[in-house]
């Protein structure tokens, strides 16, 4: 049993404490992915934080049936935050620039690069554009994906296709 | 170079540049408050409830047990009372 198992199992038990544990090794990475796709930092903050207040109360009041690993449980709440959030967000690009806590050459390099990934991938349709991100940017199988997206594996290599078809096409049109 | 490696060159471009994004230094502790910090503290009056729904079945099982030992157990009685002209009996148990 990994340590996230033991902390979600722990957590379950009554041990707030474990929760700590969870977010520590979790956060960083999951605000990351939930940041490429929205094109900010501090949105994707918010997203994650509510995340993480659905997966402590699933965890605590025993919703979390423990058929797949916690992270990938994680990155499905956190995706589907995420698509939710980019529905809602109508942001104008003056709004983009404003990053809370980020300075620095290296910062503003991330925050050029978010936007530019954000906006790129986001001409593409919605499933296509988070396949794309979870394979090709967060690194995760094919096998990974279907869990987290809740489809079969040959959907996910379908869309994979489709997505880096539709990134061509654009490519040439422009 | 092909469309394909173009794009994977650009997605893993865009994936060393973006690879030390973080969220604040605050964001562990700020979770922490909305999570953990929020819930409230276990207590004997929050756990009642949940007890007592755990009990339920046995308490049925019980009740049930109880009204079949009574309607067994009245036809004894009818049958004591019947017997005694002015509806007194004493009843052994």
């Amino acid at each position: 049993m990994s340590n996230l198992e033991q902390a979600a199992q722990r957590l379950a038990e009554g041990d707030r404490s474990a929760f700590q544990v969870i977010v520590d090794a979790t956060s960083a990475k999951l605000v990351r992915l939930s940041a490429r796709m929205l094109g900010n930092v501090a949105d994707a903050e918010d997203v994650v934080q509510e995340a993480y207040v659905k997966a402590y109360r699933a965890l605590t009041e025993g919703g979390f049936d423990g058929r797949s690993r916690v992270e990938t449980w994680l990155y499905r709440i956190v995706v589907n935050g995420t698509i939710d959030a980019k529905r809602k967000l109508k942001r104008t690009a003056t709004d983009e620039l404003v990053e809370a806590g980020w300075d620095g050459a290296a910062s503003a390099e991330s925050i050029v690069a978010l936007r530019e990934l954000a906006g790129w991938l986001g001409e593409l349709p919605e499933e296509q554009q988070t396949v794309l991100m979870l394979r090709a940017v967060e690194g995760l199988s094919s096998a990974e994906i279907a869990q987290i997206l809740e489809c079969s594996e040959g959907a996910v290599e379908q869309r994979l296709v489709r997505a880096r078809t539709m990134l061509r096409e654009k490519r040439r049109d422009t | 170079m092909t469309d394909h490696d173009d794009i994977d060159a650009r997605l893993e471009r865009l994936t060393r540049a973006t690879a030390r994004i973080t969220p604040r230094a605050d964001f562990s502790a700020r979770v922490m408050r909305a999570t953990v910090d929020r819930a409230p503290e276990v207590s004997w009056w929050g756990e009642l409830p949940k007890a007592g729904f755990r009990l339920l079945p046995v308490a049925a099982l019980v009740a049930a047990l109880g009204i079949t030992w009574a309607a067994t157990n009245a036809g004894a009685v009818d049958d004591a009372l019947a017997g005694s002209p002015d509806d007194v009996t004493d009843l052994e148990w």
